[in-house]
């Protein structure tokens, strides 16, 4: 397949992508889906801490909220990675029968995941910008809790931020390796990993907090570091290194490709692209 | 006039759709599995996050609200949307010919739900209360039924009502699902009170927040569960799930039968794919 051809393939498969999860042609489903939905999960734990400091009757600290408000809303991509990847060998498999098009086609899965990945890149972009703006007007204008977020270094953050969206890459690429094999896990895997990088991934706490064994995770989970440089280059006083982060996230990316390409290797040679059922 | 034959045969119908759901549960354990874990770590997350910030007497406000999505999600993906996909596994139809109410077979189907959340509802509070090591403070166990049978009636009314809606919508219905999740999780309180003078909302939103049934009914359990509250100060609480209720499950026959005519007008009851 030469490099045009490639393109082509790509830029087809985004468009594909953009259209199954974006419902832009229902103005009401968009902007629900892609706006309303991440805002009320980015708001749901910061307005949690603010609930139980007023139960019970202690300040609210600025600087954890802010710490919670930018966890949750730089969760975003990776809740929208694993919520698309989570579904889109099912979906493709089970209910559209995509998979053994694509086999018999000249192109391969990886530049079809490629092509969804744009899309679903483009609109976790949306959303968490959405999210970004929204929660940061909520909390200082509506509930008068001023967010402590201050530029310190555009570099730094650009650079966290790079390392979030490639960390949320390699779990697309991720867990439809894993679906690939199976089929029970098609709902329930997505949900599985996001409860699991809820509690560990540094999105409300540090891991630490948990248990002091589990401090390491902080350096091998693709959302930690990245998080925490993306806290730290917004003024917070944390020490997030957005280097060290870009590499434990390009280290988890290339973790994920390599893993797709055997997990579909292996689909072909076993027949498993369209295995339907419960197997 | 419903003669003893007919009620007979439509109670039937309620049981056989009941027992359909209930047995299925125990042929794919992996769902019992997962449908206590996922919210169990989200559970987790929540009371460590009341730990983290000095609130740790409030941590069992998130296990009720845990365990309460259970029932919230079972109402949103196998009710609300369980006619769509009868109608396109083809049982639709077949409940259609059948010479029995279409609410049996949501009865049934409530009815088959509530045993199955129960059960997974029940694992998500003891597993998190161990691990968290919350002490339960009920004073008032009747109070603790009312609310909660309260709260399941009104939700599963809720739960009819959406499910006749969604009987003639097709991918829509999914769409609508994955809007509605994380906005309920949110409004409804799952893991913070928000109606009353705690609420981070303003007062139209709290409004809102309080024709969801869940509102109240997490609302109350926890005031029974965890604060020790009695029958004497949910009387609120009672009165509104009660209005609810009286209010969802008529609306829903009546929703079903307006469907069900608008179906047969239109062809649209055995259209698939759409």
């Amino acid at each position: 397949m030469d490099v045009k051809e490639l393109l082509k393939a790509v830029r087809a498969s985004a468009w594909v992508g953009w259209q199954v999860d974006s419902n832009w042609t229902e103005p009401f489903i968009f902007i629900g889906i892609q706006v309303v939905r991440p805002l009320a999960s980015t708001m749901l734990f910061p307005l949690l801490y603010v609930v139980g400091m007023r139960l019970g009757e202690a300040p609210v600290d600025l600087e954890y909220l802010s710490y919670l408000i930018i966890g949750t809303v730089l969760f975003t991509p990776f809740i929208y990675a694993a919520e698309t990847g989570g579904q889109i060998v099912s979906q493709d498999r089970e209910r559209y029968g995509v998979m053994k098009s694509i086999y018999l086609s000249k192109a391969s899965l990886t530049p079809y995941l490629f092509g969804r990945l744009l899309a679903e890149l483009g609109l976790s972009v949306i959303a968490t910008a959405a999210s970004a703006a929204f929660a940061f007007t909520a909390f200082t204008y509506g509930l008068g809790l001023p967010i402590q977020i201050q530029l310190t270094d555009a570099a730094k953050l650009a650079v966290s931020i790079t390392a979030v969206y490639t960390g949320s890459a390699a779990l697309f690429y991720l867990l439809p390796s894993i679906n690939l094999l199976t089929n029970k896990l098609h709902w329930s895997l997505t949900y599985y990993v996001l409860g699991f990088l809820y509690l560990a991934g540094d999105v409300l706490f540090p891991v630490s907090y948990l248990n002091q064994l589990l401090a390491p995770l902080e350096f091998l989970l693709p959302v930690n570091q990245a998080l925490n440089a993306a806290r730290s280059a917004l003024g917070l006083r944390l020490s997030g290194d957005p280097l060290q982060a870009l590499v434990v996230s390009a280290v988890w990316m290339a973790a994920g490709l390599f893993v797709f390409s055997r997990a579909v290797g292996y689909a072909r040679h076993k027949g498993l692209l369209d295995k339907i059922g419960w197997w | 006039m419903i003669t003893r034959q007919v009620l007979i045969r439509n109670l039937r119908a309620a049981y056989a759709r009941a027992y359909v759901r209930v047995r299925s549960q125990f042929n794919e354990p992996e769902w019992v599995v997962a449908e206590a874990v996922i919210p169990l770590l989200i559970v987790l997350a929540a009371a460590t996050l009341y730990r983290v910030s000095g609130s740790g007497q409030l941590a069992g406000f998130a296990v009720v609200g845990g365990a309460m999505m259970a029932f919230w999600d079972n109402v949103l993906w196998l009710m609300a949307s369980q006619l769509y996909w009868e109608k396109e596994s083809g049982n639709l139809d077949l409940f259609i010919i059948a010479p029995i109410s279409r609410m049996s077979i949501l009865l049934g189907m409530s009815l088959g739900s509530i045993i199955n959340t129960s059960i997974r509802a029940a694992i998500i509070l003891l597993t998190a209360l161990t691990i968290l090591k919350i002490q339960l403070n009920v004073a008032d166990p009747f109070a603790l039924f009312l609310v909660f049978a309260l709260t399941l009636t009104a939700l599963y009314g809720l739960g009819m009502l959406m499910s006749s809606l969604y009987m003639l919508y097709g991918r829509g219905a999914f769409n609508l699902n994955d809007v509605l999740s994380e906005p309920i999780y949110l409004l409804s309180g799952l893991y913070f009170p928000t109606v009353g003078r705690y609420s981070p909302f303003p007062t139209i939103l709290q409004v809102l927040a309080s024709l969801i049934p869940l509102t109240f009914g997490i609302d109350g359990l926890r005031r029974t569960i965890i604060l020790g509250e009695t029958l004497e100060s949910l009387t609120l609480h009672i009165a509104v799930l009660s209005a609810l209720s009286i209010v969802l499950i008529p609306l829903a026959w009546r929703t079903l039968n307006y469907m069900e005519k608008l179906g047969r007008r239109e062809g649209r009851l055995s259209l698939r794919w759409m």
